[in-house]
């Protein structure tokens, strides 16, 4: 009973949201939106073409670094494995921009999302080969490779003079002003094959919980399983940074509210983190378009400075059983 | 047989890569095609060696028919016929050393001349320093110009020079412009609004800005709603900003401008980027050719 209280006011809320996106803006619209429908004037224009690619996007994408975060924070049995601590995400950036910078490709493009998703693979792979295998070595080892790759595609943009490389801003505060129709169809497959892959593995993931060992002994192989994991996240994190830069904290905050609406569980809680995860990114893009309207905030700066506090007041409130259990 | 194919797909790849087509259609007003008018009053100025340091003062010297006497000028005069005389700063710094072995008898300066130790130095060795004031629009042209007419003691060219830009006048054409500042590679995109600089010269040639009517802010961030909104019928560009982002297909990818009636039929016009909003005798020249570009252009 509780469980369908909070998909449906989730859901309630979601579509609240979204029809808010699609309504407010620069452009005054002098009708309502479900009468733009078919049309082609300016509001319909701007409804279709910009916000609802935008709107879109968003809840895709939103949905994606949620179920990312719940994936991370389980396969290295870590509550601050982030995809923007343990290097996924710069070395999807560096992998997109290397591209870019290459001539082989422009943004928006297959290829690009391509490289991206392998780079974060390999990054992913990459840090733990070299983690030492003790206390918070795999984190930190994360944060040093995402130094050096970040630094690596600061170099590579203020070398380059290939246009739509976009700034160092974009990629590491992270922006959806790009997302058009074309490239939200283009990045959701993706996004989809790597929330697919994190449903199938959620059920191993609860019992690599118990610990290495006993997931051993039931049957879990440890390394398969984070091998899938990271393809699965290297899927999730690399279409979204590809199409719309890092975008921090929505990965380690929604895993966190959901697993106290619903417990550890992570099949339960990957669907869940998919939903507040779009709800998150839905209104962190409304407010960063609208606040200082005409000017856009960076989406990433809204979502440290709204997440950070978010996530220290949830830690104090209820010191989440997630904690206690490491 | 195989290092063949290779060559073929080396050439067919260089070809598309460096195809001249995404460039083609767009109409540009180039520095090489607009040439400093130059008025002969016959008068003789009061300095023989003049090192011209304010934005666009060099230029102004040598239209007022007194090119023989610079012998320094500022990084902004980049018109072929200044080609012979040295450029007195790096980075937009003025070199004291490099004025100072000139050899002045006069040095024009502005508010933006920098850095002041520079300044300081120069005043020191007992150089003349006279300011002039800087022009952003059409109105600011003449007083400049009349400025360094007086400091040279050349009245009557400065006169002649002047003429030129009250002259400067154009039936109304209805048209929707909007000024795009673009710099793809350090992420720049702004719109024009009013005190750009381009907003006055369209106005004068009959255009409508759309910016600087609907905007508040000189420059405002291109954002897709907003160029919707003002649903311009030509976008005006500098040369090297339009390259900057990638040409014209690379224009029509930033967000908005695809809907917009100038990104529909890719009515584009460019102008030089050190032309466009230099306002000194060169702005009424190209401000004369951009008409018809514009006008061609809001028929594609």
């Amino acid at each position: 009973m509780k469980k369908v209280a909070i998909y449906s006011s989730g859901l309630i809320l979601l579509l609240f949201l979204f029809w808010l996106s699609l309504d407010i803006g620069i452009v005054q619209l002098h009708q309502s939106v479900l009468s733009l429908i078919g049309k082609h004037n300016i509001d319909a224009t701007t409804v279709w073409q910009v916000r609802f690619p935008r709107a879109l996007g968003a809840v895709i994408i939103g949905a994606g670094l949620g179920v990312a975060g719940a994936v991370a924070q389980g396969i290295f049995r870590n509550p601050l494995a982030e995809p923007t601590l343990i290097g996924l995400s710069s070395g999807a950036t560096l992998g997109t921009i290397a591209l870019i910078a290459s001539g082989a490709s422009i943004y928006g493009t297959r290829a690009n999302i391509g490289s991206a998703v392998l780079a974060a693979a390999l990054t992913a792979l990459l840090v733990q080969w070299l983690a030492p295998n003790k206390g918070f070595g795999f984190l930190l080892t994360g944060i040093a490779i995402s130094a050096i790759l970040t630094s690596i595609a600061g170099l590579l943009i203020s070398m380059s003079p290939k246009p739509g490389i976009q700034s160092i801003t974009f990629w590491d505060f992270g922006s959806l002003t790009l997302l058009n129709n074309s490239t939200v169809g283009m990045i959701a497959p993706y996004i989809e094959v790597g929330i697919i892959i994190s449903f199938l593995v959620s059920r191993r993931l609860d019992i690599y919980s118990l610990g290495e060992s006993s997931s051993h002994y039931m049957g879990v192989n440890p390394k398969r399983l984070r091998l899938y994991a990271i393809i699965g996240l290297a899927f999730l994190i690399g279409a979204s940074v590809s199409a719309v830069g890092s975008i921090a904290f929505i990965g380690l905050l929604v895993p966190h509210i959901v697993r106290l609406l619903v417990g550890p569980a992570h099949r339960k809680m990957l669907s869940l983190s998919a939903l507040v995860g779009a709800i998150v990114l839905l209104m962190a893009d409304l407010l960063a378009r609208t606040l200082f309207e005409p000017n856009e905030i960076p989406l990433g700066l809204l979502t440290s400075l709204l997440g950070a506090p978010a996530l220290i007041v949830l830690l104090r409130l209820r010191r989440a059983s997630w904690i206690q259990h490491d | 047989m195989k290092s063949r194919a290779v060559a073929l797909g080396v050439a067919c790849l260089l070809l598309t890569t460096f195809s001249p087509t995404a460039y083609a259609a767009v109409s540009d007003i180039s520095a090489t095609q607009i040439s400093l008018p130059i008025v002969h009053s016959g008068e003789v100025p009061r300095y023989k060696r003049v090192v011209a340091l304010a934005n666009g003062s060099a230029e102004i010297v040598a239209a007022l028919g007194y090119k023989s006497i610079l012998v320094g000028r500022d990084v902004a005069s980049t018109m072929p016929e200044l080609k012979a005389i040295p450029i007195d700063e790096s980075a937009m710094q003025v070199s004291a050393e490099a004025v100072l072995g000139q050899h002045p008898d006069l040095v024009l300066i502005d508010s933006n001349t920098s850095p002041s130790t520079a300044l300081a130095t120069l005043k020191a060795a007992k150089v003349k320093l006279v300011m002039i004031p800087s022009a952003f629009t059409l109105a600011d042209i003449t007083a400049k110009e009349s400025t360094i007419a007086q400091v040279l003691g050349t009245p009557k060219a400065g006169r002649a020079l002047e003429a030129q830009v009250t002259s400067l006048k154009a039936p109304k054409t209805g048209i929707k412009v909007a000024f795009l500042y673009v710099r793809g590679t350090a992420s720049i995109y702004l719109i024009g609004g009013p005190g750009s600089g381009a907003d006055s010269i369209l106005q004068a040639e009959g255009f409508t800005d759309v910016g600087a009517a609907n905007l508040k802010n000189p420059f405002n961030a291109l954002t897709a709603e907003e160029l919707i909104k003002l649903q311009p019928d030509v976008l005006l560009l500098m040369t090297k900003g339009l390259a900057s982002v990638g040409g014209i297909s690379g224009l029509v990818q930033l967000p908005g401008i695809a809907e917009t009636p100038a990104g529909q039929h890719r009515r584009v016009v460019t102008v030089d980027d050190s032309l466009l909003l230099s306002f000194g005798p060169r702005t009424i020249p190209m401000a004369q050719q951009l008409r018809p570009l514009i006008i061609a252009a809001a028929k594609l």
